[in-house]
């Protein structure tokens, strides 16, 4: 009798660890995917701020026009298309 | 014997008793003090015990949420924020001051007496470097010197550098908004600081994170500007290489929608670089467009054209004698610019060849009275109310303190000084039949992703009639078919417009300038339909200084890219109208 009601506090004890060891097991890994996550954004917004410095229209006009030998379109080479 | 044995009993008894209360006692003071100790822990000292336990197992974290962006109204971000380092000491943790003072001025390019006063200073935290350079932290990162630590930053950043800087301002250290929208924003765009509690470890690792739903609450917000990235571009560029070809003092160009108020453009040379404000001088940070007013000139006249034609007292076929170039108004000698002599001009030739002595006439003919009110009725002497800090408000004298020459003078742009941005507003009453809109540079304000706020256009007043209107537009054709504006024609488009070469007034001689002018052009296209309306300014030019070659061509090259861009097709286009499938 006494054994099976210590079997049955142990149990109910290991249970209880188990759920708070879990528990704090996926704390750790929430934090680690937040932090990556914080870093990713970091990255990408980096990465937008750059895209916006190479997308400055002085630097793309001066690309086009040196680089690639575009020039700007006569009005007679321009056609106009609206859609009712 | 037996007596004797009963005593003894007795007395035992007595002792026991005794014992037995004695140890009640004890027991009763025992548990007295215990709850006593219970009630002072649980009850007396519960708040404290409770923030010291909470101390070992939580702690609190800032959250930032960095200041908002601006974007142009095709939602380009024109500023953002980067993520910095600032370098600060504990100096009581320094102990060898000088050797660190060293190494300190090495690495982050400061001078080593600074550096040293800084970290010998009694204070228990000093600011080394804010916002220092990565390079310069990653490098102090490696020698790893004891007192020293890194605070993350976030840094105001715009990544299109001088674009539209005039108008998008800067920020200071403390990211407060100091010039521009940024200034004029701040209180909405600046970001906030959420604190959230987590639990932490026995190590200090967090392991827990509530912060959500503030995280969803919180965010700042951002201005949606009426700004176009594109003609914003080429706006500065045209006139940026006019400035420069011409060797002028400086420039300003205004792109507007004349119909909804709405600014497309406002460039100013010189220009500077918002990321590093600081290397420039402070007169660069002025936006010339709305904080600037200057004496008009020329490109006044279609006001009072505009004015006289409205009030009835003239019509655009009307002949008046200009006095063969010579007139004398009081005891002053009015001349024409480049001393033409005009004999009798009808008044839309008064405007097309920009006859001041013609303007004079008509303005006689409207009487100081009407013309004072139209004045106020156009909008001069009175803010625009656009959304930009500093805007001047223009001058002309009260209606009391007119002498004989200031009817006179007012007519052709002089004795008034208005600001380029009220100009534009002006002539765009002129070019939409008839309504002073106000100006507006800001479209909307978001809050993440979501419109808060969208600001819709807004009529001021009716300044001339419909009719009044026409008349006007068709004057103005005529200025550029055939008068001093042929520069800015456009193929394809009819372009309404006026020229101005105004001599600047010399306040050391008192007198008007007989070498520095201010050479404008102001105009809308298509003239019977506006789609934009633009002004143009160049202050000083050297060489030339006509307005109708030198400000001219800026607005034909800026006005022809936009409507291109802006997709209105020229009448030499080829252009299809297509049934949706």
């Amino acid at each position: 009798m006494v054994l099976v009601a210590a079997t049955g506090l142990m149990i109910g004890a290991m249970t209880f660890v188990w759920g708070n060891v879990r528990l704090v097991g996926l704390a750790y890994e929430h934090q680690k995917l937040d932090k990556e996550h914080r870093d990713l954004l970091r990255e990408n917004h980096l990465l937008r701020v750059e895209r916006e410095s190479l997308r400055s229209l002085d630097r793309i006009q001066s690309l086009a026009k040196r680089k690639i030998g575009l020039r700007e379109p006569e009005s007679r080479q321009i056609v106009t298309v609206f859609l009712k | 014997m037996g007596r004797k044995k009963e005593k003894t009993n007795r007395t035992n008894q007595s002792a026991l008793k005794l014992r037995l209360v004695l140890v009640s006692i004890l027991f009763a003071l025992f548990s007295a003090s215990l709850i006593g100790r219970l009630f002072f822990l649980q009850v007396t000292q519960h708040e404290d015990l409770v923030s010291r336990s909470e101390k070992q197992y939580q702690r609190t974290i800032d959250i930032h949420y960095g200041r908002g962006s601006i974007f142009d109204r095709n939602m380009n971000e024109l500023t953002t924020n980067i993520e910095v380092e600032s370098v600060y000491a504990t100096p009581q943790e320094i102990i060898n001051k000088k050797g660190t003072a060293k190494t300190l001025a090495k690495a982050l390019n400061l001078d080593q007496q600074s550096a040293y006063k800084k970290i010998k200073s009694k204070r228990h935290f000093v600011w080394l470097k804010r916002k220092a350079p990565p390079m310069e932290v990653d490098q102090l990162k490696k020698i790893s010197l004891p007192g020293i630590g890194f605070k993350s930053e976030e840094k105001r950043f715009f990544p299109k550098r001088e674009l539209a800087s005039g108008i998008i301002g800067f920020t200071g250290i403390d990211n407060q908004g100091l010039a521009g929208i940024e200034h004029q924003y701040d209180t909405m765009l600046k970001g906030n600081i959420v604190r959230a509690v987590m639990a932490k470890d026995a190590r200090g690792n967090l392991v827990q994170f509530n912060g959500r739903n503030r995280r969803q609450m919180a965010g700042s917000h951002s201005i949606v500007l009426t700004i176009d990235e594109v003609i914003q571009f080429f706006t500065e560029y045209y006139l940026k290489k006019q400035v420069k070809k011409h060797q002028a003092k400086s420039g300003v160009a205004i792109v507007m929608n004349p119909n909804t108020g709405e600014v497309y453009a406002i460039a100013n040379m010189p220009q500077y670089n918002p990321n590093n404000y600081s290397a420039y001088k402070a007169k660069r940070w002025r936006n010339l467009a709305t904080s600037n007013s200057y004496e008009p000139g020329s490109i006044f006249k279609p006001i009072i054209a505009a004015a006289a034609i409205d009030a009835g007292v003239v019509r655009p076929h009307d002949i008046f004698f200009c006095e063969n170039g010579k007139f004398l108004v009081g005891k002053t000698n009015i001349g024409e610019a480049a001393d033409h002599k005009f004999g009798w001009l009808t008044l839309q030739n008064i405007i097309a060849k920009s006859s001041n002595i013609g303007s004079i006439k008509i303005a006689q003919q409207l009487g100081k009275r009407s013309f004072y009110d139209y004045i106020q009725k156009f909008g001069f002497g009175k803010k625009t109310g656009i959304a930009l800090p500093g805007e001047a408000t223009g001058r002309f004298k009260e209606l009391p303190a007119w002498d004989a020459m200031s009817l006179a003078s007012i007519s052709f742009g002089h004795e008034i000084s208005v600001t380029p941005l009220q100009m534009i507003s002006a002539i765009s009453a002129i070019a939409n039949g008839g309504t002073l809109m106000t100006p507006r540079i800001t479209r909307a304000i978001i809050k993440n992703g979501r419109v808060e706020k969208r600001f819709e256009p807004k009529a001021v007043r009716r300044v001339i009639s419909t009719q009044s209107s026409r008349q006007m537009v068709d004057i103005l054709k005529h200025v550029v078919k055939d008068g001093t504006g042929g520069k800015a024609v456009i193929k394809g488009y009819e372009v309404a417009g006026k020229t101005g070469t105004a001599q600047k007034y010399d306040s050391k001689t008192g007198s008007y300038s007989k070498t520095a002018y201010i050479s404008s052009f102001i105009g809308f296209v298509p003239a019977n339909a506006a789609k934009i309306a633009i002004l143009v300014m160049i202050d000083e030019p050297k060489g030339d200084y006509w307005g109708g070659s030198v400000a001219a061509p800026v607005f034909r090259s800026i006005a022809r890219e936009t409507l291109r861009y802006l997709n209105v097709p020229s009448s030499d286009q080829r252009v299809y109208i297509l049934d949706r499938v």
